[in-house]
C-alpha cells in the first residue's frame, strides 16, 4: 500500500512546496516591482512603510524652501511656524531616523550652511545651529565650534564625516561642555586634533589623548585666552559629572555663554548670580529645562537660542519640539527677554548696536579688484585673516 | 516557591507601572516638558500643528496655482493625518468641526454668479449656484457613536441644502440619517438602485439604464443627468449635475470599473462638463479626466481615515504627484480640503 501511494504522495509534497515558495515568492516580488514603479501611478496600498517613506521624501524640501524663504528671527511668523511644527511631526515619527528622507534634508542643511559659511561676519557674531546642542559661533576674526556632534550610530551618522571635516576647518577650536555622547563625539575631536585645531574639553574626558587636548574646568571659574577670544569656564555639572559652562568674549564682537547640559541644582547658588560678573549677549541653552526660568535669570542675556531640540536619538516624547519650545518661550515672556528659534544649518546675526559688547564693524572694501574687510585701520580677509 | 515570589513581584511591578502611568498627571505639564507622557505630547503637537495648519489654509485658500505655503499646510496635514495616534482624538474632532463650522458660517453667503464648491469630508461636496445648493455624498464620518462631523453641524449643513445625490451605497459616502433629515425638511433625495428602497417617497433610488438618464429641478433651475457607473459589480452613479446658464459640473463617487471606460471615453462629446470631481484614485485619471473633457478639476476622496489602513488614506501631496502626471492635459486643478471653497465661473 504504501509504494502505491509513494509516487502521489511525493507529487503532492513537491506541489505543496512549490505552491509555498511561489506564496512566499510572489509577495516579495511584488514589492520590489511595486517598490520601483510607485513614480507611476502614486498608488501605496498594501505598503504603509514605504507610503511614509514616501511622504517623508516629498515633505522634507518643502520644510526646507520654507525655511529658506524665512530665516529665524525674534519674531516668528506663521510660515515659520508652519515649517518647524511640521519638520516637528517628522522627527517625532518614531522610525524617522530610519527614513532615507531625514539623512538627506540634515545634510542638505549642512551644505547650504558650508556654502554660505566663508561669508565675513562684519559685525557682532553669527550663531549657526547643528545637531542637538551643536553650534558654530563666527566672528571677523574667529570661529569657534561648541559641542559638534554628528548624531545618529557610527556606521550611519547623521552628518556625514565630510560635513564634520568641512566645519572643522573651518574653526579654529572646538570646545565640548561635558562627557555625554549627545555632546561629546571622540572622532569629531580627533579630526579637530589632525587639522592642528584646539580642542577644549572636561578634565578627565579620553585621557589616553590628553597630550592633545586642552582639559579645562575644575572648582572654580578658569580663563583662557583664544587668539581673538577670551574664554571663561565656569564650573558647571550634569549630575554629578563635570559641564563646563562657557562664556565666550569675543572682544567687541559679543560675549555669548553655552551651558551645555547644565542639570544641578547645586550650582544655582552661583548660576543666580552669573549676570552680576558677565555681561551676555546671547546664552544657548538647552530647551528641555524644567528650570528655564531660572537659567534666564541667572545669566540675564540680551537674546536666547535654544538648544537640544529634536534629538532624535531619544525616545519619543524626550525629544523636545520646535513647539514646545516656542510655548516655553511664551510662558517666559514676562522676562522680556527676546529668543531666536533656530533649526539645523540656520544662521542668525547678531549684531546688537545697543549692546556695550559690540564696539565696533568692519566694511568690505575692493582692494586691486579683490573683495577685503577694513576695520579700524587694518585689512582682512573675508575670512579674517589679517594682510596689513 | 521561587516560581510565586517571581510571579508576584512581576505583577506587582506591573501594576506600580501601569498605574503610575494611568493615574499621575504630569507635574511639567506647565514646562511642556512630557517625559513619560506620550499621549500628552503627541495631542499638545496635533492641537498645535492643527491650528498652525488651519490659519495657514485660510491665508492661502484653494487656487489654480498652489502656493508653498499651501502645499506645506497641506502635506503638514497629510502627516497629521497618517499617524493613528491622532485618530479619534480631541484635536482632529475639534480641527474638522472648526472648518466645518467655518463653512456653515459662509454657506449664508449668496452666490451671485457662477459656482460655489464646498470640499467636505472624504468625496462630499457642496455645489452653490444662485438658485441652488446642492449636497454630493454628504456624510459625518467616523462611527454612528462619534462621528467626525457633529450631528447638529451636518443637520445644520443639510438644512441650507436643497437636494442631495448619492454616488452609491457605501458608507463612506452614503448615510441614511442624512438622507432621512433631507427628507423630513421637504428636500429630495437621489439615491442609486436599490438603496434604501421604500423609506421615504422623498428618496429615490433611480434605475439608470444609459448616459440619457436625468431628473429635471425647475424649482432649483438645474438638471441631474445620472450615468451608469459602477464600483465593482456595485452601481455607482455619476452625477452630471448642470446649473443652468451657471455651469455643470460631474462628480465620479467611487468609479471603478473599467468596462465604463469605453462610454466614458464619449462623455464629453454630450455633455459640456465645467468642472470634475473625480475621487483622487479613480481607475485610470487619465483616461477619466480626457473622457469627461472638464475646465476644471477637482478631487475628491482624500485622507478618509475610516476602514482604511494608512497606505490606503490618499494624501494631499499624491494627488499634487498624480496631478503633475496629467500636465499634458493642460486642464488645470484645484486641490481643497475640508471646508474650503472655490468659486467657478464659466
Amino acid at each position: 500500500m504504501n509504494n502505491l501511494f509513494s509516487i502521489p504522495n511525493r507529487l503532492l509534497r513537491t506541489g505543496l512546496a512549490c505552491i509555498m515558495a511561489i506564496g512566499v515568492i510572489l509577495p516579495v516580488a511584488a514589492q520590489r516591482k511595486a517598490s520601483s514603479s510607485f513614480d507611476d501611478d502614486y498608488i501605496f496600498w498594501g505598503y504603509p512603510n514605504v507610503y511614509l517613506n514616501y511622504q517623508a521624501k516629498v515633505a522634507y524640501p518643502l520644510i526646507n524652501r520654507m525655511l529658506q524663504a524665512n530665516p529665524p528671527a525674534v519674531k516668528i511668523d506663521k510660515n515659520r511656524r508652519l515649517a518647524l511644527i511640521t519638520l516637528d511631526q517628522f522627527l517625532h515619527d518614531s522610525d524617522g531616523m530610519r527614513r532615507d528622507a531625514f539623512y538627506t534634508f540634515v545634510n542638505t542643511r549642512m551644505e547650504e550652511m558650508l556654502a554660505g559659511i566663508d561669508q565675513p561676519v562684519l559685525s557682532g557674531v553669527r550663531i549657526y545651529k547643528l545637531y542637538n546642542s551643536g553650534f558654530i559661533l563666527k566672528t571677523l576674526k574667529t570661529t569657534i565650534a561648541v559641542d559638534l556632534v554628528p548624531g545618529g550610530a557610527t556606521n550611519k551618522s547623521f552628518l556625514t564625516d565630510s560635513v564634520i571635516f568641512e566645519v572643522a576647518d573651518r574653526c579654529d577650536a572646538l570646545l565640548i561642555t561635558n562627557s555625554d555622547s549627545k555632546h561629546a563625539n571622540r572622532d569629531v575631536a580627533e579630526t579637530f586634533v589632525a587639522l592642528g585645531k584646539k580642542v577644549i574639553l572636561p578634565e578627565g574626558l579620553w585621557t589616553n589623548m590628553e597630550e592633545d587636548l586642552l582639559p579645562v574646568g575644575s572648582d572654580t571659574t578658569q580663563i583662557v585666552e583664544l587668539g581673538a577670544m577670551r574664554l571663561y569656564v565656569l564650573p558647571g555639572h550634569r549630575g554629578n559629572a563635570k559641564n563646563n559652562i562657557y562664556v565666550m568674549d569675543f572682544h567687541g564682537r559679543g560675549v555669548v555663554a553655552h551651558t551645555g547640559a547644565q542639570d544641578n541644582d547645586a550650582d544655582w547658588e552661583w548660576i543666580d548670580n552669573v549676570h552680576s560678573r558677565y555681561n551676555i549677549d546671547i546664552l544657548l541653552t538647552k530647551s528641555q529645562n524644567i528650570n528655564l526660568e531660572s537659567m534666564l535669570t541667572g545669566f540675564r542675556p540680551r537674546l536666547v537660542i535654544t538648544a537640544h531640540e529634536n534629538d532624535i536619538e531619544s525616545v519619543v516624547d524626550k525629544r523636545e519640539s520646535y513647539w514646545t519650545t516656542q510655548k516655553r518661550m511664551q510662558s517666559l515672556a514676562g522676562l522680556a527677554i527676546p529668543n531666536v528659534i533656530m533649526t539645523w544649518g540656520e544662521a542668525y546675526d547678531y549684531a546688537d548696536t545697543g549692546s556695550p559688547n559690540i564696539s565696533s564693524s568692519a566694511t568690505k572694501v575692493m582692494m586691486n579688484g579683490t573683495l577685503v574687510i577694513e576695520r579700524k585701520g587694518s585689512i582682512y580677509t573675508p575670512t579674517g585673516k589679517k594682510l596689513k | 516557591m521561587k516560581q510565586y515570589i517571581f510571579t508576584a513581584l512581576l505583577l506587582f511591578s506591573v501594576s506600580v507601572a501601569v498605574t503610575a502611568q494611568t493615574s499621575d498627571e504630569n507635574p511639567y505639564a506647565n514646562n511642556y516638558i512630557y517625559w513619560g507622557y506620550l499621549s500628552d505630547y503627541k495631542q499638545g503637537q496635533a492641537t498645535t500643528a492643527f491650528n498652525a495648519i488651519n490659519e495657514m489654509l485660510n491665508a492661502n485658500p484653494p487656487q489654480k496655482v498652489i502656493s508653498l505655503p499651501r502645499e506645506l499646510a497641506l502635506v503638514s496635514l497629510d502627516q497629521l493625518l497618517h499617524d493613528t495616534d491622532n485618530d479619534a482624538t480631541d484635536p482632529f474632532y475639534t480641527f474638522i468641526n472648526n472648518r466645518m463650522r467655518q463653512l456653515l458660517k459662509d454657506l449664508d453667503t449668496p452666490v451671485t454668479k457662477g459656482l460655489r464648491i464646498y470640499k467636505l469630508y472624504n468625496d462630499g461636496f457642496i455645489v452653490k449656484s444662485p438658485k441652488a445648493t446642492i449636497a454630493i455624498d454628504l456624510i459625518p464620518g467616523g462611527s454612528n457613536a462619534k462621528p467626525f462631523i457633529t450631528d447638529s453641524v451636518v443637520y445644520e449643513i443639510a438644512g441650507r441644502c436643497d437636494a442631495l445625490f448619492i454616488s452609491h451605497l457605501h458608507a463612506d459616502h452614503a448615510n441614511l440619517n442624512i438622507a432621512k433629515s433631507f427628507a423630513a425638511r421637504g428636500k429630495r433625495v437621489i439615491a442609486p438602485k436599490n438603496l434604501w428602497v421604500g423609506v421615504d417617497p422623498l428618496i429615490q433610488p433611480m434605475e439608470v439604464e444609459n448616459v440619457e438618464t436625468h431628473i429635471e429641478f425647475e424649482e432649483l433651475d438645474l438638471t441631474l443627468h445620472v450615468l451608469p457607473g459602477h464600483q465593482g459589480n456595485d452601481y455607482n452613479n455619476i452625477n452630471v449635475v448642470e446649473f443652468h446658464n451657471e455651469g455643470t459640473v460631474a462628480h465620479t463617487g467611487d468609479q471603478w470599473g473599467t468596462a465604463d471606460l469605453t462610454w466614458i471615453d464619449h462623455v464629453h462629446e454630450r455633455y459640456d462638463i465645467d468642472v470634475l470631481m473625480p475621487n483622487c484614485w479613480v481607475n485610470d485619471m487619465e483616461r477619466t479626466i480626457r473622457g469627461f473633457g472638464p475646465k476644471l478639476i477637482i478631487t475628491g476622496h482624500e485622507n478618509e481615515l475610516g476602514e482604511h489602513t494608512i497606505d490606503h488614506r490618499e494624501a494631499y501631496w499624491m494627488t499634487i504627484k498624480k496631478m503633475e502626471l496629467m500636465e499634458d492635459l493642460n486642464i488645470p486643478y484645484v486641490l481643497m480640503t475640508w471646508g474650503e471653497y472655490y468659486d467657478y465661473r464659466k
